[in-house]
């Protein structure tokens, strides 16, 4: 297969190099900059989640308390969780493009499949934490491709957000309090 | 060389390529390409070669698709615990490096007989270390397990993990066994006729007229008759002609399965998925003829090896026999030890009629109840018609079956120990599975 | 005490005579003359020392090795012979010394013919006969640019061949139409020319005379023809044939004509003297060549050492079986034919050969050949016997250039009077007698036959009568040690696949993981194209064999690597399947590796230890593991096709 794919792949870059060289710098000038693209990425993530996280749960669960919100929400016959939302949002995506891909994080993740795994993340996400109120914008190569990425602060909103992780058992840290910043949201846009 | 062998030698070589040229691109069977053994799950449709190699040197994208065809809506109903869509983000590109988990065939390479574990894995069992390797750190009770026993032995899976994660474990963790009747809703027959009437026009009423045989004199045909009043298809006004006659308006005398899948669309979905069924899946690129034990890897009765498996091998076409179709249409092709010590096993010998009453085998347990076990869609009853479907792998019996009667820790215990499923559930688990245990004593914490 | 018997020459004919004589009669004493300063040589190898084919060890004689040291052989080497006293019956050397004989033998040969052209006597011009010839050559073949050699008859033709180097030019200029015109006709000198030239440094002139040497101030500079053409040279060699040396003869009162005169005892006019070999001229002929004068030496050995010896010398054919600059010549009698109603000419040609046989009246009287032609020394005997070739025959020939069948061919059918070796007229019966006495190896039954000892062209039959005649001791091939380790190398590593099971998959993906060489699609890809390339680099090795236009590398050397690299190839397998011997076509093609790989080994086998086995088994287990190895790998080129074409397919 590789040996076959080989010379389509070669004809493939010989045609996107006459592509881009007839298109010269105008897509360049049109096109959003990776962080523009990031910044409203993450401003929709962030404004729909809290809608969520307040009109949805909030509301059902404490106010009107006619339904609870369970991290087995299947089983529970409840409502996901503002972070399982989130992140089931982000598998969505995955499934659909490779334009982007954003997942939660945080140094003190309850699931430690979700701690920083890339240097760029380590130092993304304690610069956050470090520097409340900035973003952090790098650039890191994943698996031989280029990537420009991005992390924002993901602050406890609401006190659900900072009891639940307080409360949960697998969960490395248990003094959050509301507006603390519990971990980041990192959104990543590959480069070239 | 002389002329002659030359050009004998170039005949040859000729009448060759061209013999395989055509086994390559033209037959359908093209079993002398085959480079080993189908995995016992794809094995009885091995020769419908185009339903996963479906376009030619189409490359892995092609057999990945191929996989998904089948295996998607299982997959999704397993809420799989090792989606590819997780595995797509760019920061797990070391992880995919080492295996790469967006490939259904990373896992399960076919016709690799030789190096095919149970679940048609073909990796080497302990393949959770090249990500967890690091477990302990968060999983100090996990400390010193070997790798190739995560997955083996029943306490985690790959995909479903629907019965094991650690929130149900400790939520079912009470050794007592349920307090719900065993005995409840599940186990009796549900009122087809009802759940039919609910829902009546599913298939257009024939209304051509067609000369049926005639039942004067011929025993047969009143045999028939009366089997047939007694039956839910009387019940409901399912006719002679709407099976006999529906295909050209003319009378057929064995109609095709086609009549069944059309009312039972469900049923039969369920039916082709399972091994029985497989080799009718409507999936097939080229229709292979129904299964017969003796194309199975079972062990089966001998008077039985050249049966055909449609569905009528459980349902005779007019007499409704449900307690038939339940055991003893199992037991007529099955003699396994787990099938043949059936009869032995409490699941059989115990009533489950209400205590005082006289034991009554008509309402004791049956093959389907655990492996064609009755489930509930949209408040209407259904039996599931693919009895391969909670066994791959077992630990999907723990929901669907064994925790209707039994605690989750009994039947995690039970499911696991290979030699009590042989005696049928006859004695008691030999080893007790701590997943349990450590669960609730990490909660405790 | 009764006076020697004196051989005066030390040429091939000469030393022949001395071992025949002692042969007959071992006690008689034996004195022999030489004029040479060296041990006596092999004559017909001069021209491969001249061309450093071969050293100055190699060339000495035989014979001569042997006779040399008996006690009844006295031998005066450097010792020219001046004059004969028949009547007396004494001998006078250089110095005057004088020796009585019983009888005397002259074998003094002959010397190169010098034609009177002018400037032919100056400096750089050469013959080429002895050794002082040869030294003289060497000593110039190192400055000379530009040989020209006169006359293109077979010496000539050797001589060019051997002066031949990369920086030297060799015109051969040839007084005929055709090269070697005694020997072949048009077509088949047409053809021996244009091998000749296709060497890059020879070109060959025909019908062109030479009228003058051209005189320089120190050596002759160039050629002048009859054309005024003057081809300019530095060296020139003088090759236009040969004189019988009859002066000696001629002298003492001896009857001489072209040569010196003998009769059917090879006997001289003059009481108990005796000529043979090329200075002998025996009703009316003289023989150029070595193998009438050692018929000659035998039949006159006989004559002297017993009494009442009915041996007669009936004349020779005139049959050459030559290696003329690397290509096989053959001719025999006549080469055209004759103008004659009942004279016939059939022409066989090929490729590689040129044959032409001359009938008249149902018998050959001519035949000859260029390329090589097993059947010379039949259709030799045919000729000698007088036998009839029948029409079929004659048809066979022209279709296939086979006078007989295979079965016929087979030298073991051949009679019992039929020649094997020409040079030493040894025949078959000889041989067989031989063989059955004890000569059970090549050396010793040609060191007492005699056969194959002369230029070697009849080695192939005299192995083959010595392989199919009882209890055999026969010559090992080339490298048959290192074929039989390729050999055993091979059927190890074919074993080691046939027997022992895949590789079992490793249970862990913490262990070593060398099993990804023949699970993981790269790796097998680059596997799966070497062995590809392997097989068809080991299938073009094979060609060798057939090929002749590349002969780069002596052929058991290709067999080595051949097999070398089929097990580079088994090894390769082993990593590309780990063992796992597949299903399907798969497994076809597995076992066409292994079983083409066993009849390969085999065969090598078969042909290494050949000189050990039984002569019939060596030879049918050859024939059928070279069958077999042929046989099983027809499939191989559809079968790897279709693998790789279905690795991708699906």
């Amino acid at each position: 297969m590789k040996k076959l794919s080989l010379s389509l792949i070669a004809s493939t870059i010989a045609l996107s190099v006459l592509g881009l060289s007839a298109c010269g710098d105008k897509a360049e000038t049109t096109g959003i900059a990776p962080k523009q693209f990031t910044d409203a990425l993450h401003l929709v993530m962030d404004s729909d989640r809290a809608v969520y996280t307040k009109k949805v749960v909030g509301r059902l669960v404490k106010e009107e308390k006619v339904i609870k919100a369970s991290e087995h929400f299947m089983d529970d016959k409840a409502l996901p969780l503002p972070a399982q939302m989130f992140r089931f949002g982000s598998e969505v995506v995955a499934e659909k493009t490779d334009e982007f891909s954003y997942s939660l994080q945080s140094l003190w993740p309850i699931n430690k499949q979700n701690a920083p795994r890339t240097e760029m993340e380590k130092k993304g996400l304690q610069f956050i934490v470090d520097n409340p109120g900035q973003n952090f914008y790098g650039e890191e190569e994943l698996g031989g491709k280029k990537y420009f990425t991005a992390i924002y602060a993901d602050v406890a909103v609401a006190p659900v957000c900072a009891s639940c992780h307080n409360d949960h058992k697998d969960s490395p840290r248990t003094d959050f309090k509301v507006g603390d910043i519990l971990g980041g949201v990192v959104i990543r846009v590959p480069l070239g | 060389m002389n002329r002659l062998s030359f050009s004998l030698w170039i005949f040859i070589t000729l009448l060759l390529s061209g013999y395989l040229a055509y086994v390559l691109f033209v037959s359908e069977d093209k079993s002398e390409f085959i480079v080993g053994e189908a995995s016992h799950g794809h094995y009885q449709i091995e020769m419908s070669c185009s339903t996963c190699h479906t376009s030619p040197f189409g490359g892995e994208e092609v057999l990945q698709d191929a996989c998904l065809t089948c295996h998607k809506d299982e997959l999704e109903e397993a809420n799989d615990s090792h989606p590819i869509k997780k595995f797509t983000d760019p920061r797990n590109a070391d992880r995919l490096a080492k295996l790469d988990a967006t490939q259904c065939v990373t896992c399960h390479r076919e016709h690799q007989n030789e190096q095919t574990h149970p679940m048609g894995v073909s990796l080497p069992e302990d393949f959770c270390f090249e990500c967890h390797e690091d477990v302990a750190e968060n999983r100090p009770s996990h400390e010193g397990m070997g790798f190739e026993t995560c997955a083996s032995a029943g306490c985690h899976n790959y995909h479903d993990n629907k019965a094991l994660y650690e929130d149900f474990l400790v939520k079912h963790g009470d050794m007592s066994s349920p307090t719900k009747a065993p005995h409840a809703m599940k186990w009796m027959i549900p009122n087809r006729v009802e759940s039919y009437q609910a829902n009546p026009t599913k298939l257009p009423k024939v209304t051509a007229s067609v000369s049926a045989p005639s039942s004067q004199d011929n025993k047969e045909i009143i045999d028939i008759e009366a089997h047939w009043a007694a039956s839910s298809h009387a019940e409901v006004g399912v006719a002679c002609i709407d099976c006999h006659a529906r295909e050209n308006d003319t009378w057929q005398d064995k109609p095709s399965l086609n009549m069944c899948a059309d009312c039972h669309q469900d049923k039969w979905d369920q039916f082709t998925q399972s091994h029985h069924g497989m080799r009718l899946s409507d999936k097939l690129t080229s229709p292979l003829t129904p299964m017969t034990p003796n194309q199975a890897r079972l062990p089966f009765n001998s008077e039985a090896l050249m049966t055909a498996v449609t569905c009528q091998s459980c349902h005779s076409a007019h007499e409704q026999d449900l307690n038939f179709a339940a055991t003893d249409a199992c037991l007529t092709c099955h003699a396994d030890e787990h099938s043949t010590n059936f009869k032995n096993s409490k699941h059989f010998t115990t009533s489950l009629t209400p205590e005082g009453t006289a034991p009554d085998e008509a309402v004791s347990m049956t093959c389907a109840s655990c492996h064609m076990p009755r489930y509930e869609e949209e408040g209407v009853t259904r039996v599931m018609h693919n009895p391969n479907h909670n066994l791959r792998p077992n630990e999907k019996m723990l929901r669907s079956v064994c925790m209707d009667c039994h605690s989750l820790a009994f039947s995690i215990d039970a499911l696991a120990d290979k030699p009590l499923i042989k005696r049928n559930f006859v004695g008691k688990p030999a080893a007790h599975i701590n997943s349990i245990d450590m669960a609730v004593k990490r909660t405790q914490k | 005490m009764a006076a020697p018997v004196i051989v005066v020459g030390t040429g091939p004919v000469g030393i022949r005579f001395v071992s025949e004589l002692l042969k007959v009669n071992p006690f008689q004493p034996i004195v022999i003359f030489g004029n040479e300063p060296w041990q006596p040589y092999n004559r017909v190898k001069l021209s491969s020392l001249l061309a450093q084919d071969v050293s100055w060890e190699n060339i000495s004689n035989h014979e001569w090795l042997k006779i040399k040291e008996h006690p009844n052989v006295t031998h005066h080497l450097n010792c020219p012979i001046t004059q004969i006293f028949a009547d007396e019956k004494y001998i006078v050397d250089d110095k005057g010394v004088e020796y009585p004989y019983q009888e005397l033998v002259l074998a003094v040969g002959s010397r190169p013919f010098l034609p009177s052209i002018k400037g032919i006597e100056q400096r750089g011009v050469y013959t080429f006969r002895d050794l002082n010839d040869v030294q003289a050559l060497l000593a110039r073949s190192v400055t000379t640019r530009h040989v020209c050699v006169l006359g293109g008859g077979l010496l000539g033709l050797e001589t060019a061949k051997a002066l031949c180097r990369h920086n030297t030019q060799v015109t051969i200029i040839q007084r005929a139409d055709r090269i070697m015109n005694n020997q072949l006709g048009d077509e088949a000198a047409a053809r021996l020319q244009a091998h000749i030239e296709a060497e890059p440094n020879i070109s060959i002139r025909c019908k062109e005379a030479v009228l003058a040497i051209e005189e320089g101030e120190e050596r002759a500079t160039g050629v002048v023809l009859r054309s005024g053409e003057v081809i300019k040279c530095d060296t020139i060699v003088v090759s236009t044939g040969i004189v019988p040396n009859k002066e000696l003869a001629l002298d003492a009162g001896i009857f001489v004509g072209r040569g010196i005169k003998v009769n059917d005892h090879l006997m001289t006019s003059a009481l108990d003297v005796y000529a043979i070999g090329e200075c002998a001229e025996h009703k009316n002929k003289t023989y150029g060549l070595v193998a009438p004068g050692l018929e000659q030496a035998a039949i006159a050995a006989n004559h002297i050492g017993k009494e009442n010896s009915s041996a007669l010398y009936k004349g020779s054919t005139t049959a050459a079986q030559l290696k003329v600059v690397g290509e096989q010549v053959f001719s025999i009698g006549e080469t055209e034919k004759p103008d004659s109603a009942f004279a016939k000419e059939y022409i066989y040609q090929d490729e590689n050969n040129y044959r032409k046989i001359i009938l008249y009246k149902g018998k050959i009287i001519g035949a000859h050949s260029v390329g090589e032609w097993d059947e010379s020394k039949r259709v030799l005997e045919l000729v000698n016997s007088g036998k009839s070739v029948r029409f079929w025959q004659a048809w066979r020939f022209k279709s296939s250039g086979q006078l007989f069948s295979d079965a016929e061919a087979n030298v073991n059918e051949w009679p019992d009077d039929a020649i094997v070796c020409q040079c030493m007229s040894v025949t078959k019966g000889t041989l067989t007698q031989a063989i059955n006495s004890g000569c059970t190896k090549f050396k010793t039954l040609s060191e007492n036959t005699g056969a194959s000892s002369v230029c070697g062209s009849c080695k192939p039959l005299v192995s083959e009568l010595l392989s199919s005649q009882g209890p055999v001791e026969r010559e090992p091939v080339d490298k048959w040690k290192a074929l039989i380790q390729v050999s055993l190398f091979t059927a190890i590593f074919s074993f080691i696949f046939l027997l022992l099971p895949g590789i079992a998959y490793s249970l862990s993906v913490q262990e070593g993981q060398f099993e990804q060489l023949w699970i993981d699609s790269d790796f097998k890809q680059i596997s799966g194209f070497s062995l590809l390339g392997l097989s068809l680099f080991i299938t073009l090795l094979s060609l060798r064999k057939r090929a002749k236009f590349f002969s780069w590398l002596p052929y058991a050397t290709w067999r080595i690597i051949h097999g070398a690299l089929g097990i580079v190839l088994l090894m390769v397998l082993i990593t590309h399947t780990g063992l796992h011997m597949g299903e399907n076509l798969n497994f076809a093609l597995m076992l066409s590796y292994l079983v083409v790989s066993l009849a390969g080994s085999l065969a090598g086998f078969a042909i290494a230890l050949e000189h050990k086995a039984k002569a019939n088994l060596a030879a049918s287990l050859r024939k059928v593991s070279y069958w077999g190895h042929l046989l099983f790998s027809w499939p191989l080129p559809t079968l790897l096709t279709f693998h790789i074409l279905s690795v991708y397919y699906f």
